[in-house]
């Protein structure tokens, strides 16, 4: 069975205001060409605690069905949505990240995701403290 | 043959006032045959050959008016979809940002008028359904139980019949009590100045009872809430997480009136809020509940949905 490797490499630290350009590069080491059904790239976001939902802001086919050669480098480019933020709730979280999806021909599905904050603030948004301004 | 296309700014053809009525008539048969049978089974009338036919043709006409009446709100729901703006007029709004249900309507200060979460008569319609469906069921086991007698009853039988007779009559106080408020409150109107906001903004609120009656006391609150669903089926669950931020206003000895809000208030967001959010299965929302306490009358109690998104967000 071959070794993959991959690498997403962001072009700033992970945090992000809505509109702002989330770049970077990506990186899939292989030991030799190997046959894909896919490789993916996507901007979304994971519901975690209380929730099982995800969605996908931006999704790119960075290669479709067929051969892939060992070296595979490219650049992306994204405009961060402002909708969701990343947010720590009480009982649910959204959480914003990149993904790199790697389809083989036979096998498994690889996979590497680096988790980004999309926020207005810079941080993680929180639910609203009982008492405060309103 | 010109196309038949519709003209720009014309209104579509909304025939779900049409469809509501021709399916209540299939209702009001539905109900009539299934009360002539009931009426029969508890041994109040001679059983003849026709009565299994009535039970059969209740039960098709019911069905028929609840596909009906499905088939009439969808109609409804898809002529509203079809008045909204279109291209430059529209504005878009971002994915997983709740859209209104309702385009928003004028209030008498000017300002919006907020849709509470259900309308009082739809409300009503919902309680009214329940309570005939499970009292009708639970009639069926508690007249076969009476086919005897008094003297005819098991204990067992009884105490276990018991827990569904009283949520039936719990049902039936809830129908009383819903149409006592569509029949003898007018309506409760809460408007502002903007029903879209963003973090850091603020607005007026002002509360409006129609009708001339005393209030003993109302209130208005700010609540956050979470709500998830996790699981399918039979292990679907919602969580729901509450947070009251705040009593806006909170003021005794009112009086209800046709063309003056019975109580102000200023609604901020705080600047590091959370923005609105619903997909299928989770929504975060910010709501105003309102409540009144009226003398002699069912108290009002409803919320009414506000939205929060940074104006980034939305451009």
């Amino acid at each position: 069975m071959s070794q993959h490797q991959m690498r997403i490499e962001l072009d700033s630290p992970p945090v992000f205001r809505p509109s702002d350009t989330i770049s970077g590069r990506v990186e899939v080491w292989l030991t030799a060409v190997e046959e894909i059904r896919g490789l993916e790239l996507v901007l979304g976001w994971r519901i975690t605690g209380k929730g099982e939902e995800t969605g996908a802001a931006e999704v790119v086919e960075l290669s479709g069905p067929g051969m892939l050669s060992p070296g595979f480098k490219r650049k992306f480019s994204f405009r961060a949505p402002g909708i969701p933020a990343t947010y720590q709730g009480a009982q649910m979280s959204i959480q914003w990240l990149v993904g790199l999806y790697l389809k083989p021909r036979k096998g498994k599905e690889i996979s590497t995701e680096v988790p980004i904050v999309i926020s207005p603030t810079g941080e993680p948004l929180r639910p609203p403290v009982s008492g405060s301004p309103g | 043959m010109a196309p038949t296309m519709a003209r720009p700014g014309s209104k579509p053809a909304d025939p779900s006032g049409c469809m509501y009525v021709f399916f209540a008539i299939f209702a009001a048969a539905g109900v009539a045959m299934l009360g002539s049978w009931a009426i029969t089974v508890a041994g109040l009338r001679r059983m003849t050959d026709d009565q299994n036919g009535a039970m059969v043709g209740g039960i098709i006409c019911s069905c028929v008016a609840l596909f009906g009446f499905w088939l009439a709100g969808w109609t409804r729901k898809a002529a509203q979809e079809a008045q909204r703006p279109t291209g430059s007029a529209a504005r878009k709004l971002p994915k997983y940002f709740p859209e209104l249900k309702k385009p928003p309507i004028r209030g008498p200060s000017g300002g919006v008028l907020l849709n509470p979460q259900a309308s009082r008569k739809a409300q009503l319609f919902g309680v009214v359904f329940i309570t005939l469906f499970w009292n009708g069921i639970v009639s069926v086991f508690v007249v076969l139980a009476l086919k005897d007698g008094v003297r005819g009853i098991h204990l067992i039988g009884a105490l276990c019949m018991t827990p569904f007779i009283l949520v039936g009559l719990l049902l039936v106080w809830g129908t009383i009590h819903q149409l006592l408020l569509v029949m003898r409150v007018p309506p409760t109107l809460l408007e502002v100045g903007a029903e879209l906001l963003a973090p850091g903004e603020s607005t007026r609120v002002r509360l409006y009872q129609r009708g001339s009656f005393p209030i003993n006391r109302a209130t208005i609150t700010l609540v956050y809430r979470e709500t998830a669903t996790t699981g399918s089926g039979d292990d679907e669950r919602k969580h729901k997480h509450e947070i009251v931020l705040r009593e806006l206003a909170d003021a005794r000895d009112l009086h209800a009136s046709d063309d003056r809000p019975i109580m102000n208030a200023e609604l901020a967001i705080p600047g590091d809020a959370m923005h609105s959010f619903k997909t299928g299965r989770t929504s975060i929302e910010w709501l105003l509940r309102v409540k009144i306490d009226i003398p002699g009358r069912p108290d009002v109690k409803e919320e009414l949905g506000i939205r929060v998104a940074a104006k980034e967000a939305l451009a």
